[in-house]
C-alpha cells in the first residue's frame, strides 16, 4: 500500500525546481528555496523535497555541511497556509484532527516530521537568512539547525502567532534552550520579530553581517568547518545530537497543535483565512495589523448572561 | 604537585595547571578527586577554588587523546558518578574557577562543572568536546545557550575573555593583576551563606541538573570516547 503524497498537483508538479540542490568542491551541499514570489512560502511538497534532500546528504560521504538558503528577497515566510492540499475533505468546514495530527506529527512538529529531519542530521547544519524568516522557517529550519548566519535587518521570529496562537514559538523546548525563556516567551506571545543583531544578542545567531556579506561569510564559516577532518566533524555531530536528544530538544510540540487545531474556529482565524484566500497572504498580514487586538467573546455580554 | 589549603571556609586547591587533565594523567586526576570530595565533606568548608599559578589555567596539548582502551581506570577516575567531573558538577559545595591565559579541552570542562568562574582580561577558552568527550554538552547549553554551545564545539572558535564574558561562560571579568584578589573577594560573599544553606541548594541544584539531562549526558561518556576513538581510526589524529 502506498503512502498518499500530500499537496495539489501543480504544487506537486514544482517542487524540485522550488527547492534546488547542489553540493560545492569543499564538502557544503546548498539547499535553496526558489520560490521568490512568494517570499519562499513552503508548500507540503517543498518540505518532502527538503526532506529527502537532507537524507542524501547524510548519506553523501563528500558531503559535510549542508547549507539552508533563499532566494529572492526572504530566506522564508513559513509555511503555505493559503494551499488546499488535502488537508480538509469538501463536507467538512474544517480539517479534522486526524489530518492535523498528520500535518503535524509527520510534517512539521514530531519526531518523524520535516524539522526533524534537520534537527537528527548527522551534517553539520547552517540557516543563512535574510528577509524574513518567519513561522515555520523560523522553529523549524532556523532553530533546528547547528549555526545561523544572518543579515543585520533580517526579520526572525513567530509571526504567525497572532493568528495561529503562540504555542510553538512560546513553548517549544529548543527554543527556550536556544533564547532563554523570557525571549521565547516575547517572540511567542508579542509576534514581534527580531532583527538579525538582537537574534545575535539572544544567542540564535552565530555571525550577523550586513546583507551584502552575508553568502561570502556563510560560505567561508561552511567552508572552515567542512575542512575539519571527516571523523573529527562526524564524531562532533553524533555528540551534540546525543546531547540535544537528552536535553529533550526534539519533543514533539503537540500541544502547540492542538491549540492551532482548536484556534481554527476562533474569530481571528477564521478572518485571516477568508482574507488569505480573497487577496493572500500579505493582504490577510496587513488587515491583521489594522486589527486592534483579539476578539474577546464575552464583549458586549452582560456579567452572567 | 597539588597544593590545598582551607582557611576561613575557603578549601583553595592549587597547582601548576590543569593540562595534566587533557593528558589523561590518572593519577593527579584522581588526586584531585579526592581533594574535592574532601573539601566538600570539611564541614569548615563552603567553597572550593581551583588555582593555577603556572600562567594557564590549562595550556593546550594538541596530541591529547583519550585512552586507547575502554579501562576501568578510565572509567573511575575521569567518566564514573564518583569520577572527577561528577565530583565536581554535583559538588555539595561551591566550586570556583580562577582562570588566567589560556583553558583549553579538560580545563574548559572543569569551568563547565564549576559554579562561579572568575577569568582574567587575557583568558580564553576553546571548546573541550573533541580532547575530552567527557566534558557535558548539556551544562554547555545550559551556560551558554544551546546555538552557543554548538559553535563553540563545531567550529573549533576560542572564545576570547570579554566574548565568554557576553555569553555567559564566565562571571566576571577583571586585569590579570586582581585577578587572585577579586576570586578570594567573591568567595568571601559565598562564605556569608549559612552552610546548611550552601549544601541543601548544592542538594537540590543536583535534581535540577538532572532533570536537564545533565547526568545522562555524563552517563554516556563512554559511548561519546568510543565514537572518538572511532574517529581516530578513521583518520590519524582527529584535530
Amino acid at each position: 500500500m502506498r503512502v498518499k503524497r500530500w499537496g495539489t498537483p501543480d504544487s506537486l508538479a514544482v517542487a524540485n525546481q522550488q527547492v534546488l540542490y547542489d553540493v560545492d568542491g569543499a564538502g557544503v551541499a546548498y539547499i535553496t528555496l526558489n520560490r521568490p514570489e512568494k517570499h519562499n512560502a513552503l508548500s507540503v511538497p517543498m518540505r518532502e523535497r527538503i526532506t529527502e534532500l537532507v537524507a542524501a546528504a547524510d548519506a553523501d560521504d563528500d558531503v559535510r555541511v549542508v547549507v539552508f538558503r533563499g532566494n529572492g528577497k526572504s530566506f522564508c515566510s513559513g509555511n503555505e497556509i493559503n494551499e488546499e492540499w488535502g488537508q480538509r475533505r469538501p463536507h467538512e468546514r474544517r480539517r479534522t484532527l486526524d489530518v492535523g495530527y498528520r500535518y503535524g506529527a509527520d510534517m512539521a512538529w514530531g519526531r518523524l516530521g520535516f524539522s526533524q529531519a534537520i534537527s537528527r542530521s548527522d551534517k553539520v547544519t547552517i540557516a543563512q537568512l535574510h528577509g524574513y524568516c518567519a513561522a515555520a522557517a523560523y522553529f523549524m529550519i532556523a532553530c533546528k539547525c547547528d549555526l545561523v548566519v544572518a543579515a543585520r535587518d533580517s526579520r526572525i521570529g513567530a509571526l504567525e502567532a497572532r493568528f495561529l496562537g503562540p504555542a510553538g514559538a512560546a513553548a517549544s523546548v529548543h527554543i527556550n534552550r536556544i533564547l532563554g525563556m523570557k525571549a521565547a516567551r516575547r517572540t511567542g506571545f508579542t509576534a514581534k520579530p527580531m532583527s538579525g543583531t538582537e537574534a545575535y544578542d539572544l544567542g540564535l545567531v552565530y555571525r550577523c553581517v550586513p546583507a551584502e556579506e552575508l553568502a561570502p561569510t556563510t560560505r567561508r564559516i561552511a567552508g572552515e568547518i567542512a575542512a575539519r577532518p571527516a571523523g573529527a566533524l562526524d564524531f562532533l555531530v553524533a555528540r551534540l545530537r546525543a546531547a540535544e536528544g537528552l536535553m529533550d530538544t526534539s519533543v514533539p510540540a503537540i500541544t502547540g497543535l492542538l491549540v492551532s487545531h482548536f484556534l481554527q474556529p476562533a474569530p481571528e482565524e477564521l478572518d485571516f483565512w477568508r482574507t488569505a484566500r480573497q487577496v493572500g497572504v500579505g493582504g490577510a498580514l496587513d488587515a491583521d495589523k489594522a486589527r486592534k487586538g483579539a476578539a474577546d467573546p464575552r464583549a458586549g455580554k452582560e456579567p452572567g448572561s | 604537585m597539588i597544593d590545598v589549603k582551607v582557611a576561613d571556609w575557603v578549601g583553595t586547591v592549587q597547582v601548576p595547571d590543569f593540562a595534566a587533565l587533557t593528558r589523561y594523567d590518572a593519577a593527579f586526576a584522581w588526586e584531585l578527586r579526592d581533594t574535592v570530595v574532601a573539601l566538600a565533606d570539611d564541614s569548615e568548608v563552603k567553597v572550593i577554588v581551583l588555582r593555577a599559578d603556572g600562567g594557564d589555567f590549562a595550556p593546550d596539548v594538541p596530541d591529547a587523546s583519550p585512552p586507547a582502551d575502554r579501562s576501568a581506570t578510565w572509567r573511575r577516575v575521569f567518566a564514573g558518578a564518583k569520577g572527577l567531573y561528577q565530583s565536581l558538577a554535583f559538588c555539595k559545595k561551591v566550586v570556583v574557577t580562577e582562570v588566567d591565559g589560556a583553558c583549553r579541552g579538560a580545563g574548559s570542562a572543569l569551568v563547565l562543572c564549576s559554579d562561579l568562574t572568575v577569568a582574567a582580561e587575557t583568558s580564553s577558552f576553546g571548546s573541550p568536546f573533541m580532547t575530552t568527550p567527557e566534558a557535558n554538552f548539556v551544562l554547555a547549553a545550559l551556560t551558554m545557550r544551546l546555538n552557543r554551545a554548538k559553535a563553540w564545539a563545531v567550529t573549533g572558535d576560542v572564545l576570547d575573555a570579554v566574548r565568554a564574558e557576553e555569553v555567559g561562560l564566565v562571571n566576571q571579568v577583571v586585569p590579570g593583576t586582581a585577578l587572585r584578589a577579586e576570586v578570594d573577594a567573591l568567595a568571601a560573599r559565598v562564605t556569608a551563606m549559612p552552610l546548611d544553606g550552601v549544601t541543601m541548594s548544592k542538594m537540590l541544584l543536583q535534581a535540577v541538573l538532572d532533570a536537564h539531562g545533565v547526568g545522562r549526558d555524563f552517563d554516556l561518556a563512554t559511548h561519546y570516547a568510543a565514537r572518538r576513538r572511532r574517529a581516530e581510526e578513521t583518520e590519524a589524529g582527529p584535530r
